[in-house]
């Protein structure tokens, strides 16, 4: 069946609408009589939402389905309830590594836990559902606004300015009054401009409007959200994230699956007088970008400076798109460069000192006429049936045995056991060992100077992400949305007047005393009706 | 109004395949990562000692034992004579052993070795970024490879005996 939808005005509206699209005359069918007399049902001017069809087909009903408002607040709040339950229990990408996750909400948290674990809820947003509830969401989004925003935008501004008398009688705000001198409704115009209207007018009538960009707030709101989301869904695809990146002070190490490197040259923190609280901390840093031999096992890969910075507590470390940040330190103190002095044990005279890097020492050292072979090197030394081996590979301990050779040394060289630490020095009897081998020459360290130290290790979190500036931008459009919504309200003032009568309506959507009082100043000084209090007006508060 | 409808179809096109492509890709991260039996074998190119590499692409459809070790940890040294007895002992039948050493300076990784021989190639993985890719978090860790090149076994601890010859055997067949 196909409804005569034309209204007595002559204009075409689209099946469903409420209020006539050009002249405001009421359409509803289902309206009694009753009804006649209540105010009208102003909401998005009464025109039918786009999608709103006789007869609706698949693509209709999809279209309608994210079109409802009420589809978008379950959908809203059924994802609000899952986000909060996925809190309950720490989530399974909490964790590193290989976890048998059953055994594992089962044992700490009983048979809660392990349904928990069944219902997917320890692995919540990362999950399919929940981003499919995200993704309906914004698919709600923007078809809510599309269906609204354009029947709207056609209704507000291709509007007749002369409306059929039911649509002003039914307003609201509203007055129907006889005229006591003359029928110029001009008089109105001066006056309505002063309060920053924009008027129109025709023979004996007028719509005085203002502040009609604050009906697009919402819209814009949403265009917002739309960008936010859309950002915040590529940001949990391809954001790259690596929490906990540990390096040492002195070290250099790669940041996994990024092609970058980087170095903790120094540490420092500072507590605060209770010794305890911790002031600040800083890791003077670099940053390397890997330019060759990134991947090529057995090579040392090439390493170029991009960037350099004094890492606190939010301020990180910033390189295009990839940002470190400081999140924790730990005391690790170990050894990680000594400068070694060789001396001629008969003569005490110095030969030569040379450098060990004690976390990538070389495999031979040659000092003037010496070679210096590292026969073995344990970073953590300790001694187990009579054979020396390393605890950890952390140079904490370290010792060494070289085979020397040189001038009035043995040919095949000799031996020389070399532990870096006094301590270490003295319990495996270093000088003791080396004499029954009858060595002529001695290792040994000057002073403290000659040792580095490494004292801390910082830890990091690493981010690489580009969607963070459109994150920013949609939140900025949704607040500029918000701003325009809550802060200006689109007044509208229809007024005829015909064989001595005046008849007007008005519509806004907040402050409704406000606004009664501005049109009785404006009615008052026309001098057009007799004065009135604006209390006179009628003014139908909704009981909703 | 049929103009409407094609910017209607093409909205809702957007909607499902953006949304389609987030929906599945949460499927899709859960099996890129890790290493996981009855999963095929994340692949490597490592140097030995000599800078030689060895990739194990190449080794496709030979059955691989690949042990993760450090000269730190003691059931690793405790355990690498009997891996290399076996990888003697299974040579003829193809089995490739590999060892991959957890990040040592190669001076210390070379100073095992001469005192503690072992007759299977000893890779070196810098950074652990092997490591990293098979998830070893506790050493030793031995992985099973088939000549499929999917996992068939992961052993984490010390192997005995009888445990290692019964998964290799399972791999052989």
């Amino acid at each position: 069946m196909i409804d005569n939808t034309k209204c007595e005005c002559g204009h075409q509206n689209p099946v469903d609408t409420i209020l006539c699209e050009s002249c405001g005359k009421p359409l509803d069918p289902n309206d009694t009589l009753e009804d006649m007399t209540l105010p009208l049902e102003m909401r998005y001017d009464g025109v039918a939402r786009r999608s709103q069809k006789a007869n609706p087909n698949v693509l209709d009903r999809i279209w309608n389905f994210f079109s409802s408002v009420k589809v978008a607040i379950y959908l809203i709040l059924i994802t609000l309830i899952v986000s909060s339950l996925g809190t309950i229990y720490p989530q399974q990408s909490m964790f590193i590594g290989k976890m048998d996750f059953d055994t594992y909400y089962k044992e700490n948290y009983g048979w809660t836990g392990s349904v928990y674990h069944f219902l997917g809820l320890s692995n919540t947003y990362d999950s399919w559902w929940f981003r499919g509830l995200l993704v309906m969401i914004g698919a709600s989004l923007i078809i809510c606004s599309l269906d609204r925003i354009l029947p709207l935008y056609r209704a507000l501004s291709k509007r007749a300015i002369r409306k059929h008398p039911t649509f002003l009688l039914r307003q609201r705000l509203r007055l129907d009054t006889q005229t006591i001198q003359g029928e110029n409704i001009s008089n109105f115009v001066p006056l309505l401009e002063k309060r920053n209207y924009r008027v129109y007018q025709e023979e004996g009538v007028l719509l005085a409007e203002k502040n009609r960009f604050s009906r697009w707030g919402p819209y814009i709101n949403h265009i917002g959200l739309i960008i936010f989301l859309i950002a915040c869904l590529l940001r949990s695809m391809f954001a790259y994230s690596l929490d906990f990146y540990a390096v040492q002070e002195g070290e250099t190490k790669p940041i996994a699956d990024t092609g970058y490197y980087m170095k903790n040259e120094d540490f420092n923190v500072t507590l605060h007088p209770d010794g305890k609280t911790v002031k600040a901390y800083v890791t003077k840093s670099i940053l390397y970008k890997c330019v060759d031999n990134c991947d090529s096992p057995g090579k040392l890969p090439e390493l170029k400076e991009v960037a350099r910075h004094d890492i606190r507590i939010n301020d990180p470390l910033k390189y295009r798109d990839l940002s470190l940040f400081n999140v924790d330190y730990d005391v690790t103190p170990s050894i990680i460069g000594a400068n070694v002095q060789l001396t001629n044990l008969v003569t005490n005279a110095g030969i030569g000192k040379f450098k060990i890097d004690l976390f990538k020492p070389q495999e031979q050292y040659k000092v003037k006429d010496y070679v210096l072979d590292v026969m073995a090197y344990y970073p953590e030394v300790d001694l187990k049936d009579g054979k020396f081996f390393t605890k950890s590979t952390q140079p904490k301990a370290p010792a060494f045995v070289f085979l020397i050779k040189g001038p009035d040394m043995p040919a095949e060289g000799q031996v020389y056991l070399y532990f870096i630490r006094p301590i270490d020095k003295a319990t495996y009897n270093q000088d003791l060992i080396n004499e029954r081998t009858g060595s002529k020459v001695k290792l040994e360290i000057g002073n403290m100077q000659d040792v580095s130290i490494s004292e801390y290790t910082t830890y990091f979190n690493v981010t690489k992400d580009r969607t963070m500036p459109y994150i920013w931008v949609g939140a900025a459009i949704s607040m500029i949305g918000l701003i325009m919504g809550f802060y200006w309200h689109h007044r509208r003032i229809w007024i005829q007047i015909e064989q001595g009568r005046l008849l007007l309506g008005a519509h806004t959507n907040k402050n409704w005393y406000g606004f009664r009082k501005e049109i009785a100043a404006v009615l008052n000084q026309s001098g057009v009706i007799q004065p009135l209090d604006d209390q006179q007006l009628i003014n139908e508060v909704k009981q909703s | 109004m049929r103009k409407n409808k094609i910017v209607q179809w093409v909205i809702l096109l957007v909607i499902f395949i953006v949304g389609g492509y987030a929906i599945g890709s949460s499927f899709i991260d859960k099996d890129e990562r890790g290493a996981e039996v009855g999963q095929i074998s994340p692949t490597f190119q490592l140097a030995d000692l000599q800078g030689e590499v060895i990739s194990l692409s190449e080794l496709k459809g030979k059955p691989i034992v690949l042990n993760f070790w450090g000269s730190f940890c003691e059931p690793c040294v405790r355990e690498m004579p009997l891996i290399s007895t076996m990888s003697e002992e299974y040579k003829e039948q193809d089995l490739v052993v590999i060892g991959v050493n957890l990040d040592e300076p190669k001076v210390v990784v070379n100073s095992f070795l001469r005192n503690n021989p072992v007759n299977y190639p000893i890779l070196l993985d810098p950074n652990g970024k092997v490591r990293d890719r098979f998830e070893v978090v506790s050493y030793p860790t031995t992985f099973f490879i088939n000549r499929d090149g999917e996992i068939d076994d992961i052993y984490v601890g010390e192997l005995e005996q009888a445990t290692l010859r019964a998964r290799i055997e399972q791999v052989l067949r």
